[in-house]
This record gives structure tokens, sequence and C-alpha cells, in this order.
């Protein structure tokens, strides 16, 4: 029954059975998990054009993001969202239930409301990396009270029967202590505390959210102290942050506009003069960034401000400097004409001098 | 049928009728398809920013994209399983098979291909070159007899009846061959063209939609280059617009083709990886030529719907490394083949501050240089 965009049909004055319904959702199911994971798919590599398979998971916007919970607060949360898991394992009839089946590769990761967990004392004199980390969760729920047909008596009788077959993940969070794996769907895996921490191992099965620094006697989580490890979901697995920045050449950068996904991080920006140049850094953390210097583009922008000032702006440098981080510095001058020559000098940069910035991730 | 989002509903005590299903599964469908489309379609032209009418087709990433098959099975053509959508069909239809609500009322008709279909391609004994096409057209129809009971209306009793239970759009295994000029009949056609010196295409039939043109050469032992296959398809992205990225890395030490390597690609599944080479026509400037083949962009190409940026990072904090695009052409392969090609040419050259002023100097680009090219086609 692996067809999206069948339907389940109920004839005329067919005697319909239970399956039918269940075959009927089953099928709109398959038709919307098929669709979105075909276009929030990625290619498998550079050389092969076939999509990949399992496809990898990720998440949509801030779904499932880990935060934390206030100034004054032990503990994180996950943000309610939607994400999704490749596992090309499919199940029919799950629970014995005829016609209630998962064949999509792309397996629904739902929290429907926010998540706390809260985080195990650190009671030693060393830092520790803790790990966040979520698995599918398909389960029959809502017990209920109905009637069902007894066939050898022809009678409706009294039975408890689940009515609904869930991803919710909510609540189903449990705590172990690295190395041991993680058995419940919201796993937060406790690391060794230790002078240089190490991050514990993400369990097979499952995907990370983000990583926590627990410091020596459990201060409050702030938002440097969380790594965010998801993937942001987004068509073929391409996207744009975009960016603007004033600059005091050497002075100050400050970020005056930001668009991206919902859950990226706001990165931070800095300036720098060198001589004749200056130099622009955005520094990105978080979800969703580019784990491959070379899988990223970058331009910026300086407007003109005459029309004999032609500002240049060229990228130094893309790093990753560490898991889910990227940073793009940006080095401008400003040739302007001067008879044949261009003559460039910062002095022509106004102050402040704004840069509108692109980066892309692919 | 309501309108989009509608949904059916079962009041308490109400006896529900098999209809009601039905026009539950064609709401569901029908929000779902209207989304899709909405969220797909560009906009009619430069001066008219309403989407397009019809809704034009397109395919998901790599669905139904026709592949080169593996060497050891070189009479073979493969095509990969997805979805794709058909625009603008007018064959609204209700009560499909007789059956009340099951109804398929938009014109955004669903291609689906469940698993990879293999096409057996038909040998060419001939001294000419020949053109054949791969076409398709949606199905929608009525499978899966099962037996179920259904209500004798005189008597009032269920009694054992044979009953279609499924309404299908899968392709898989629906294929046909035809040799040009007849009509393809199957839902997947491969129409067979007709050898000659310069050999013609054969005519997409009424209704299909085409997936790929190929050539096959005189006493060829089926597919020994890809880019005998050209694409057809029409890429489904948001608004119609996405992005092709590749970092390459250029040896100007080695000349041509060989002086260039792909490190990096990033674009949706299906798009081949282009080829490149690269020159140096003068003492400060450097061209590197990228071609892209067989891109889904349907049966249209026009280059002026593409813009590029390519970058070549600064090499020392007073090299400021100047890349622009030189030209974007689109060019055909005289027959026998038959791909349409892309190619953007980009030259380069590097502004250093010495002193005041600036100079060029190409010796200043490391060796190898990394250039990262963003491809935008929309």
């Amino acid at each position: 029954m692996n067809r999206p965009f069948d339907r389940e049909l109920y004839n005329t004055l067919e005697r319909a059975l239970s399956p039918d319904n269940n075959v009927a959702a089953s099928y709109a199911d398959l038709a919307l998990r098929e669709v979105l994971k075909g276009l929030f798919n990625k290619r498998m590599n550079t050389t092969l054009a076939i999509a990949q398979s399992p496809p990898a998971p990720g998440f949509l916007g801030e779904g499932l993001q880990v935060r934390g919970t206030g100034p004054a607060s032990y503990a994180i949360q996950i943000t309610p969202g939607i994400g999704f898991f490749g596992d090309t394992a499919t199940a029919s009839a799950i629970g014995g239930i005829t016609g209630v089946d998962d064949l999509s590769a792309w397996k629904p990761l739902v929290l429907s409301a926010p998540e706390i967990i809260a985080l195990a004392p650190n009671a030693t004199a060393f830092t520790r990396l803790d790990l966040i980390e979520v698995r599918t969760s398909r389960a029959l729920a809502d017990n209920t009270a109905r009637q069902v047909l007894t066939p050898g008596t022809g009678i409706f009788a009294a039975a408890n029967v689940d009515k609904t077959l869930t991803w919710a993940l909510d609540g189903l969070q449990g705590q172990v202590i690295t190395p041991a794996a993680s058995t419940t769907a919201i796993g937060y895996k406790v690391g060794i505390a230790a002078g240089v921490p190490v991050e514990p191992p993400v369990t097979l099965g499952y995907v990370p959210l983000g990583y926590v620094l627990s410091s020596p006697g459990g201060p409050p989580i702030l938002l440097a102290d969380i790594q965010d490890r998801r993937t942001v979901l987004r068509p073929y697995g391409q996207y744009h942050v975009n960016l603007a920045v004033t600059v005091n050449p050497g002075v100050t950068a400050t970020l005056n506009r930001f668009d991206g996904p919902p859950g990226l991080a706001v990165p931070v920006v800095s300036t720098v003069v060198a001589g004749n140049r200056h130099q622009l850094t955005v520094a990105f953390s978080g979800a969703g960034v580019a784990t491959d210097s070379l899988r990223v583009t970058a331009v910026a922008q300086i407007e003109s401000t005459s029309d004999t000032i032609y500002p240049l702006v060229t990228v130094r440098s893309i790093t990753v400097p560490s898991a889910n981080s990227l940073t793009v510095v940006f080095q401008s001058i400003l040739p302007t004409f001067v008879g044949q020559v261009m003559p460039q000098t910062l002095t022509a940069h106004p102050n402040p001098t704004i840069f509108r910035v692109m980066v892309s991730y692919w | 049928m309501a309108g989009l989002f509608s949904r059916e509903v079962w009041n308490p005590r109400e006896r529900p009728y098999s209809s009601d299903n039905n026009r539950e599964a064609a709401y569901v469908e029908l929000a779902l398809r209207a989304a899709i489309a909405a969220f797909t379609t560009p906009r009619t032209s430069a001066a008219n920013p309403s989407a397009q009418t019809p809704v034009p087709t397109g395919f998901i990433g790599e669905a139904f994209k026709c592949y080169a098959p593996p060497v050891d099975t070189p009479y073979i053509l493969a095509i990969a399983p997805g979805i794709g959508f058909v625009g603008g069909a007018a064959d609204a239809a209700s009560s499909i098979g007789g059956v009340i609500g099951v109804d398929d009322t938009d014109t955004f008709k669903p291609l689906v291909l469940s698993r990879p279909e293999f096409i057996q391609i038909v040998n060419n004994p001939t001294t000419l070159n020949r053109i054949d096409l791969i076409e398709v057209r949606y199905r929608r129809e009525l499978v899966t007899p099962s037996p179920m009971q259904t209500l004798d209306t005189d008597t009032g009793i269920f009694v054992p009846d044979a009953v279609r239970k499924s309404l299908t759009w899968d392709c898989a295994g629906q294929q046909g061959t035809v040799v040009s000029p007849a009509p393809s009949t199957a839902c997947i056609g491969y129409k067979v063209g007709i050898p000659a010196v310069s050999p013609t295409y054969p005519a997409v039939t009424p209704g299909y939609i085409p997936l790929a043109w190929f050539r096959i050469l005189p006493g060829q032992p089926g597919f020994t280059d890809p880019q005998q296959i050209t694409e057809e398809r029409r890429l489904l992205a948001p608004y119609g617009v996405y992005t092709i990225a590749m970092t390459i890395s250029v040896d100007s030490t080695v000349p041509g083709a060989p002086g260039v390597t792909l490190v990096e690609f990033g674009a949706p599944p299906g798009v081949e990886v282009p080829t490149f080479t690269h020159a140096e026509p003068s003492a400060t400037s450097r061209e590197v030529t990228c071609v892209l083949r067989s891109l889904p962009l349907g049966v249209t190409t026009n280059a002026n719907r593409f813009t590029s940026n390519v970058q070549v990072l600064s090499t020392t904090t007073t090299a400021f490394p100047v890349v622009v695009g030189r030209t974007i052409t689109v060019g055909a392969v005289t027959p026998p083949s038959v791909d349409a090609i892309i190619t953007l040419n980009f030259q380069a050259l590097i502004l250093t501050t010495a002193g005041l002023s600036l100079t060029t100097a190409l010796g200043v680009f490391g060796n190898p240089t990394v250039y990262r090219i963003t491809i935008t086609y929309w």
C-alpha cells in the first residue's frame, strides 16, 4: 500500500469495516509525509544526484529546540514543534489493528507542549556536557471504553480500546549517565564532569537536540551554555540568512536587522580596522549552522557614498571553529576614481557604515 | 464540493453514508494538493504578479528522473520513484467509477511512482541515429478488487460482492512501448523514434508530459554516455526558485578541464553534476566555465532567468579578489544529441593594495584557488 495519494473507497451500499477507516487515514498520512520528505530531502552527495535514503533528520523552524527556562533556573526546556527522523523500517497493522500502517520513511517527531527537564546537580569542581536526544515514539493511546462486536454472539460488548495512534513525545523523558544508552523517547544523558568535558555520544537510533554545559555548583543555564545540534529543515536542504550590520570602524558593530528561519540563533558581529581596511566578523552558532565551510557562500555589500566611490567587500575567510558554529570574515576597501588610478581610502567609509550580508547554506 | 480545508461532518446519531467517508478523503487530498500548488507556482511573468495559470507541471526532487542504466544492464533505462504533479488538467471528475464522493475536482493531478521503473530500450540495428522519448500521464484508476459485503436494498441483507477498494495514482508497472508517430497509451510511454541521418524528436502524445529524450546511436550497446539522456522535467521548488551551489578548486598549472576539481556540490536531488574548464586569456585574468546539462527546467530554457555569484576568498589582508560573470548562455548540441546546455563563464582578477594604489596581479591567486559558485534559477 506504499502509494502516496491513493484513497480508500467506500462503495455504495458497501458494509464498511474498521480497516477501511484506518487505511483511509494511513493513505492521507503517507501522502503528506512523502510530499514533505521530497521537498526537504537533500541529494545524496556531491556526485550522486539521487535523494538521501533514509532522509537525514531535521526540524521545522524552532521545533524541539533546547532552551533555558529562566535566569534562576537550573533546567532546560524543549520547545514544542515538529521534526522528522529518517527510518526506512515500515509497520503494518500496528497493535494488531488492520489498516493502521506506517509506510513512510519520514517519521514524525512531535512535541505538543514545552518539555521541562531538570538538570542533574553538578557538585564537582569541573564542568560537564550533557546531551538531550530524541527518538520517534509511535504508540497507541487514549484507551477508551467502547463497544466491540463479539463475532460468536453478534452482540456488541463493552471493551476498552486504544483510540489514537500518536507520535507525541510529551512527557516521555528519562535520564541516564553516559555511556549508558537512552531508552526513553526524550533522552537526557548526563555527561562526565572533567577539566575538558567530553560530549556524551548520541544513542543509536536517536537524533541529538543539543548539548548543555553544566558548570560547577549548577548555576542557571544561559543561552551560551546550550549548543543547538538540530538541523533545520529547508527546501532541498538550502537556505539563506540575511543581516544588516552598522559598523563604527574598529569600534563597534551592531546587528540592526536579521532574518533567518525560526530557531536560528542571532549571530555575533564584531569589527576591527587594519591599516586601510575594514574587517567585519559574523559568527553563527546553533541550529542549522553549516558544519562544512565549503558548503557556505557569503556576500556583503556597502552602499556607495558618492559617484566616485566603489566599495569593494570580499570574504577573507569562512571557518568552522567548532561544532555547529560558523565564522565569516569580510574585508573592505573603498576605491575612488582620481584620474586614471583608483586609490583606496578608509576615510571614505561613512561612519557608521552599514554592511548588508547574505550567507547561504547548502 | 466545498472550499479548501473543508471537512465532512458526522453529526451525533446521524446515520453516515459511504459517500461521507469518500468526501472526507477527497477534502483532505484537495487541501494538500492546493497547498503544494500555491507553494510551488511561480508568478505569471515579469509584469504580472499573479500566480501562473494553469499551474505548471513539476516534479519533487528526483521524482520521475530518467537515469542512465548501470553498466551491467546497458539496455535498461531507470526512472526514479517519487511524486510529481500535472498542472492544468481539465478533467474534473465526480463519483469516479460511480462511487459517490470519490471526487477529483482539482486541476493539479498527482503523478506517483512508488518504486523504480525499468524500461527495456529497443535496439537500433540500423546504421542511423535515433531519438526516443519517455513520457508520462497521470493515472487515476480504481483498483484493488476485494470481497466485501454490500446491501441488497430489496431484502435489507448484506450479500457478498466484489468491489474495488482503492483509487490509485501510482504509475508503477504501467508502461508501454510504441513506435513514433503512434501515440502512447500506457501511463509511462516509451516512444521509439525513427532512425535517420538527422533524426527528429518523436512528438509528445497529447495529455502526456515529456520526461526525457535520449539518443540511440547505430550499433551502440545501449547507453555509453549519460549525456545521451536529456532531462525535460521541471523541478518543483518554492515559488519556482531554487539554488545550485558548488565549491571548485582550480589549479592554474593544469590547463582545461583536468585543472578543475568539484569539491562540494549542493543542489536539489535530481540535478546533474556540472562540468568545468578554465583558461587564462590574459596575464591578469582567469576564466572559469561551468556547463550545466539536463537541468530540470522543463521544456523552456531561458538564460535571462539565471543569476550567478562567484567568489574567491582573499588570500591576504591586502588582496581583494574580483570575480564577475562574463556570460550566461543557453545552447543546444547539434543532433544526434538533443541536450540543451547552460554555460556560465566567469572571469577573475585580484586587486591588491600596493601602497595607495590598486594593482591587478593574477599571481596573487593561491594555487589551487577555491571558487564558491551560487546559481539561482528563477
